[in-house]
């Protein structure tokens, strides 16, 4: 036992050794608190989670530095869902204590996998979507969100009891039933699940069936258009399989067969119609494809034709320039007379724009010297008549 | 028989984990001691005003 006021282990007398202060009260209260701890502990033993917090709690209301206790309620906690109370617990134990405490163990263990904080955490925010779903009236939803966090946490008895509220409120006790009863394991002395679980059984049948009169309607029907299995083993099975027989003999006789057979020679019709007009299809268009090859043998004629000409037209041109360039050469040899004759061969039409210019110059030039030949000649010719009227000389 | 939005009412939304540590500066740690520890000191208080 320590003292309140500076943490001194005490001695048998009513002042504290160390501190000197009256340490009746204190040693009182902590008394009162041990044995709280140890009754939480019992029933903690029997499964009784609820009562036994309650004792913890009041325990730690005598004395707060009961670590043990702490500790418990912790555990105790963790193991009902309550994560952030078990956290809370740990850690202000831990504050308390830092010697050999085994809060200090727990948080560590917790800490060391993330994963696992993670989860429960992720488990908590789940609870508290699914409950504020439940109170939007988006039941499905929160069935799913609760489906979900029992996966990871089979023991979390909120949501194991909100859970088969639900259950419940769709009058399907026998689901409940074995939610509540997962919850009672976990908690037996959760007062809450006790009743619903009571509330249960006045629905469910001792061999855990859902009454039928609390049968929700679609199942009442379900139900009530079966026969019990002896009743249905009396009625004769083998008059019932004679009757069949016969029916079905009759059926085939008068309906099956003429069907099949009508059915048959409908087909047979149907097949050769079909295989008619797909023939007559077929060759509508094999002719829409001759005249279509027609068509294009016509334009391949036509565009060879268009090529030839292309190609007529193209060796005159050039062999019109090889002449034009013949007769600018022999002008510039000043073969006037060769370039005259070449000039004079040339088809003009041949020739494009440009060489067309060059031939309009060339034959200008050709022009201009033979005027400029003739007058030359005809001046030569007037002196030479004039040096022979005057006596031969000039 | 059982009031199904009753019973919901009852249903309270689990504390998240990040919100521990600051939980545990708010929460009221007196113990008995404490409380009468407080009250031995107003008595003490109140009786030394008496004698003034």
């Amino acid at each position: 036992m320590k003292c309140c006021y500076c943490g001194a282990t005490l001695g048998e007398g009513d002042h504290c050794p160390s501190c000197g202060k009256n340490i009746y009260i204190c040693r009182k209260t902590q008394q009162i608190s041990n044995h709280l701890y140890n009754e939480a502990l019992q029933l903690a033993d029997q499964r009784r989670l609820s009562e036994a917090a309650e004792k913890l709690a009041l325990a730690l209301r005598y004395y707060k530095s009961n670590t043990k206790a702490r500790n418990l309620q912790g555990l105790i906690c963790f193991e009902l869902g309550e994560i952030y109370q078990a956290l809370s617990a740990w850690n202000i134990s831990l504050s308390l204590d830092r010697v050999d405490n085994p809060a200090r163990d727990y948080l560590e263990r917790l800490r060391r996998s993330a994963q696992q904080i993670e989860v429960l955490d992720q488990t908590v925010r789940k609870f508290n979507q699914a409950l504020a779903y439940c109170r939007q009236g988006d039941y499905d939803l929160a069935e799913i969100q609760l489906k979900n966090i029992l996966e990871n946490f089979p023991h979390f008895v909120q949501a194991l009891r909100l859970q088969a509220l639900l259950e419940m409120r769709e009058s399907r006790y026998d689901r409940a039933m074995k939610l509540l009863e997962e919850a009672n394991r976990t908690d037996r002395s959760d007062q809450d699940v006790g009743r619903l679980m009571a509330e249960c059984r006045t629905h469910l049948t001792k061999d855990g069936r859902v009454k039928e009169r609390d049968l929700p309607k679609e199942k009442k029907k379900q139900a009530g258009s079966r026969r019990p299995f002896s009743e249905r083993a009396v009625l004769g099975p083998l008059m019932n399989l004679v009757f069949g027989l016969i029916i079905g003999a009759a059926v085939m006789g008068f309906l099956v067969i003429p069907a099949v057979r009508t059915n048959t020679s409908q087909n047979v019709s149907r097949t050769l119609r079909d295989t008619s007009e797909a023939l007559t299809a077929k060759n509508q268009q094999i002719k829409s494809l001759q005249s279509q090859n027609e068509n294009l043998q016509q334009q391949v004629k036509e565009q060879k034709a268009a090529a030839k000409q292309a190609q007529s037209e193209s060796s005159d041109t050039a062999s019109a320039n090889r002449t034009l360039l013949q007769a600018y050469d022999a002008y510039a040899d000043k073969n006037y007379d060769e370039a005259g004759r070449l000039l004079d061969s040339i088809d003009k039409s041949s020739l494009d724009q440009d060489t067309q210019k060059i031939y309009r110059k060339l034959k200008k030039e050709m022009k201009s010297h033979r005027t400029l030949q003739n007058q030359n000649t005809a001046g030569s010719s007037t002196e030479s008549n004039r040096t022979e009227s005057n006596g031969g000389t000039p | 028989m059982i009031d199904f939005e009753e019973e919901l009412r009852k249903f309270q939304p689990s504390p998240e984990v990040d919100e521990a540590d600051e939980a545990i500066y708010k929460r009221d740690l007196r113990d008995v001691n404490d409380i009468i520890e407080e009250l031995l000191r107003q008595r003490k208080k109140r009786r030394r005003e008496e004698r003034r």
